[in-house]
């Protein structure tokens, strides 16, 4: 090997290393809060969609839902590894329309468990990150159907249907507070508002809306995620339908 | 003009996604071409090269982020054309840098297809950059990515340039560790 070669190797240098060379330190760290807060968002949100039916509350004594171990893919080249990790079997595109291009990918595991703890059950979901030049992002999201186990709590604030499958929108709102904060009385008012969510872990109180376009197709639960809801909903829709037609 | 309208110009193979992209970036990437190459003439060359090469790529390319999608093509055209200089030895600076990140290769030998390739390599740089703080990983892309000189750093940090030398010959040595790490034959 030449230095040469090196000096090649260095073009294959990310480009959030080189956006972070330009950012002024005190940038930084939000920047770092952003990508966490999105990860929280992931997780909050896909166990925000994923309601515990009466049954699997009945029969399975499933009580509550959380995150487990998180494997990331950084390269659009793994992401089959991680389809397969996940126990799917989907092809999952480089760009979606609107300018969105692939960032990185993870694994996430969501763990069951009654009201003594004990883990009942545990699957993986797909979250595939894109980004467009102007910074927004949109989280595609996928795992095995967990048949009579889940079910949504509302009803979407928009449906259309593509061949025959149902898509529907929401648009949800989330509060997210620090581990140990104690709600306050509006906290818990505004907790009880239909789409409103509290979630816990992020180092300061943050608030944001999120939407969500879902749908079910083979065995499969999809949704693609808006973080902040800075797409349209038109562009959404389109973004899914372009999903459904691959 | 923003990226996503100059890349759509290029799409739509207009000729103006040459003259925003020029507007846009120029200085940038006259910067690296000032950088890497010994003078003003041939960094100017490189520069149109690079709106061509721009031109020719997209499409089919469509850059994530067209400013670095430039300024790798800049980089790939100095060294192209150092390489060319090299045969008539009026290299300059370039080859001072070639011969430091020489140091960080733990295999010394020549045959390129025992060598990883760059894409693999590319991804073991990023492995390591990810494992430095944040000023480690600026001053190395500054040197080795930018090529900036010690001189130039050293302006920049506040320090002298013996300080910046010290510090980016401690990174090398932590990047001939990783790769050595990593697996590459020694």
């Amino acid at each position: 090997m030449k230095a040469t070669d090196l000096s090649e190797a260095l073009n294959h240098v990310d480009d959030a290393y080189l956006l972070e060379m330009e950012a002024p330190e005190k940038e930084c760290k939000p920047m770092k809060n952003r990508k966490k807060t999105l990860r929280m968002f992931a997780a909050a949100a896909l166990i925000a969609l994923l309601c515990v039916t009466a049954y699997a509350a009945d029969m399975l004594k499933l009580s509550s839902l959380e995150t487990g171990r998180c494997t990331h893919y950084e390269n659009f080249a793994d992401v089959n590894r991680a389809v397969a990790q996940a126990g799917l079997c989907l092809e999952v595109p480089e760009t979606l329309g609107g300018g969105f291009s692939f960032r990185d990918a993870e694994v996430q595991e969501v763990i069951g468990r009654d009201e003594n703890r004990k883990k009942l059950l545990t699957f993986q979901e797909l979250n595939v990150y894109y980004m467009d030049p102007s910074g927004t992002r949109l989280v595609f999201g996928a795992y095995a159907n967990q048949k009579g186990v889940f079910q949504s709590d509302r009803a979407p604030d928009r449906t259309e249907t593509v061949n025959g499958i149902v898509l529907s929108y929401r648009l949800d709102h989330y509060r997210f507070m620090p581990a140990d904060y104690k709600l306050t009385d509006e906290d818990a008012r505004w907790e009880q508002q239909l789409g409103n969510y509290i979630s816990y872990g992020s180092e300061a109180k943050e608030e944001e809306d999120v939407a969500f376009l879902c749908w079910e197709k083979d065995g499969v639960s999809y949704s693609i995620m808006d973080p902040g809801a800075r797409v349209s909903v038109n562009a959404l829709f389109s973004a899914a339908r372009e999903l459904l037609e691959k | 003009m923003e990226d996503a309208q100059i890349i759509d110009l290029f799409l739509a193979r207009s000729e103006t996604a040459i003259s925003q992209t020029a507007i846009r970036y120029g200085r940038y990437l006259k910067t690296i071409a000032g950088n890497i190459l010994p003078s003003a003439e041939d960094a100017e060359e490189v520069l149109n090269d690079v709106y061509l090469a721009a031109w020719d790529s997209i499409p089919p390319e469509r850059p994530r982020m067209l400013k670095y999608y430039l300024s790798r093509i800049t980089r790939n055209l100095c060294f192209k054309r150092i390489e060319y200089l090299s045969a008539e030895k009026r290299s300059g600076s370039a080859e001072v840098l070639l011969s430091e990140l020489e140091d960080c290769i733990p295999d010394n030998r020549k045959n390129l297809e025992e060598a990883l390739e760059a894409r693999e390599l590319g991804r073991s740089l990023n492995a390591f950059l990810a494992g430095l703080c944040r000023e480690e990983r600026k001053l190395f892309l500054s040197r080795y990515y930018y090529a900036r000189t010690a001189q130039q750093l050293a302006e920049e940090y506040g320090c002298s340039p013996r300080q910046i030398k010290y510090r980016l010959e401690k990174l090398r040595g932590k990047l001939k560790h990783h790769l050595e790490k990593e697996g590459i034959p020694v």
